[in-house]
């Protein structure tokens, strides 16, 4: 079984708020850029409490039964080297078979110069035993005028207590 | 009014528990419709009550985003076996379905329905018509490991808890020509069962009554409550918190038998709970049973 996950709902944290309908329509063109190497990391927790994803990632169940994983986005604003508006972010999880959901969110405005996100909730499952134990691949991309980063981790899916 | 236990059961309990309120000495005067704490039967008498409730609860939190309604109906039998002491049983129903979205985006439908845990209760009047002491117990008698194709049904979504549950409280009453008042405390133990530790509950309750116009009284009560976040492997992330309610409601009695119906209105509550409304009518007869 492979699932890719859908980033149901991406938080912002600082001001990088989800835009309103029209006003960021050149960032949903997902246009290649130029690659920024090392400008995001995937990973767990926000500001000063940010660390790369390390060979795990807890379970969380959400209050209606479902399972999902809440990685968060660190982005070093200062190697992007960009104004940080109107920025397009995909997220996707892949548990193997290929199928890919991606989510995309266009945010308004990040500033500092490392932003990172409030915890995503990328949805997996109704089925604890469908993914718990499972390696999910998690990738995520980050356009912002003409330039591109892009992060990957790998960790197994846990439930702890 | 039955001791019925934490809020994963919650539109099954508050239906049992409604019909519970049975104000007699009490048939003399109108009686709490939402309340969760019963009052006493004489010796003697036998009570059968029944309620129905829909709980309405759209837009759940994402990643669900649960659109659901649930159906209850439960059905109690009250009897005065001692002087002072009223002795309760209740079982209920509860048909749930909750449309949710999956992976994808794309929505689904989950339907659990069956008979749930049944609550036995209690209740000795301490000082008649005024002070009532309560004691309570659920029984896991209902299913409590339903699943569908999506998998087992999160345990909150469905009709049992497995877990033996207990609840104490105090109720007191206080009547006069213009209003009646009902003012109740309790506290509910959450048991534990399928790796999920409900969390306890205290709650604090009133229920104020005038009589409108000949056999019809109007109502209005409230609850706040505190619930402890549940526990365990497969207790959702976030839960718990405080709870505020409203609930307008009418009662009308013709002899021995009683019909009311209330609209609770939450004005706060937990994170993991999004209940717009929930309606009841209940029914109740009493029986002198020769006493």
């Amino acid at each position: 079984v492979r699932l890719a996950l859908l980033l149901l709902c991406v938080g912002c944290a600082g001001s990088g708020e989800p835009m309103p309908p029209g006003t960021c329509d050149e960032a949903s063109a997902g246009a290649a850029g130029d690659l920024v190497e090392g400008a995001l990391s995937i990973g767990t927790g926000s500001g000063d409490d940010f660390r790369p994803l390390g060979a795990t990632i807890e379970l969380v169940l959400g209050s209606q039964g479902g399972w999902m994983v809440t990685p968060t986005l660190e982005v070093d604003l200062s190697a992007m080297a960009t104004d940080g508006d109107c920025v397009r972010i995909d997220v996707s999880v892949d548990l193997g078979d290929g199928q890919q959901l991606p989510y995309v969110a266009i945010l308004s405005e990040l500033v500092g110069e490392r932003w990172t996100s409030e915890p995503l909730q990328l949805f997996l499952s109704y089925d604890l035993a469908a993914v718990e134990g499972r390696t999910a691949n998690l990738s995520a991309s980050l356009e912002d005028d003409d330039v591109v980063a892009t992060a990957e981790a790998t960790a197994i899916l846990t439930n702890q207590d | 009014m039955v001791p019925t236990m934490h809020d994963r059961q919650e539109p099954v309990r508050r239906a049992l528990t409604a019909i519970l309120v049975l104000a007699i000495p009490a048939l003399a005067r109108a009686t709490p419709i939402t309340l969760e704490a019963p009052l006493v039967l004489e010796a003697g008498q036998v009570a059968v009550a029944t309620q129905g409730s829909l709980v309405w609860a759209p837009d759940g939190p994402a990643p669900e985003g649960a659109d659901e309604q649930i159906v209850g109906a439960a059905l109690a039998v009250m009897v005065g076996a001692l002087p002072r002491t009223t002795l309760a049983a209740t079982v209920p129903f509860a048909d749930k379905r909750s449309s949710i979205q999956v992976p994808g985006g794309e929505r689904e439908e989950r339907h659990a329905r069956g008979i749930g845990d049944a609550t036995f209760t209690a209740a000795v009047a301490a000082v008649p018509g005024a002070v009532v002491p309560f004691v309570g117990v659920k029984a896991p008698t209902g299913s409590s490991d339903q699943a569908d194709s999506l998998g087992r049904f999160p345990q909150r979504f469905q009709v049992g808890t497995g877990a033996w549950d207990a609840t104490a409280g105090v109720l007191f009453s206080r009547c006069s020509p213009l209003i009646d008042l009902d003012a109740a405390l309790s506290y509910s133990l959450g048991g534990t069962a399928h790796d999920f530790d409900a969390g306890d509950e205290v709650r604090g309750e009133l229920s104020a009554r005038r009589r409108l116009a000949g056999p019809l009284v109007g109502a209005l009560e409230t609850r706040i409550a505190w619930r402890q976040a549940d526990g365990g492997a497969l207790a959702p992330a976030e839960s718990g918190g405080a709870t505020w309610t409203v609930a307008p409601g009418l009662q009308g009695r013709l002899g021995r038998h009683t019909i009311e119906a209330a609209v609770e209105i939450p004005l706060v509550q937990p994170v993991d709970r999004h209940v717009s409304a929930v309606a009841r009518v209940g029914y109740r007869v009493l029986f002198e049973g020769g006493a």
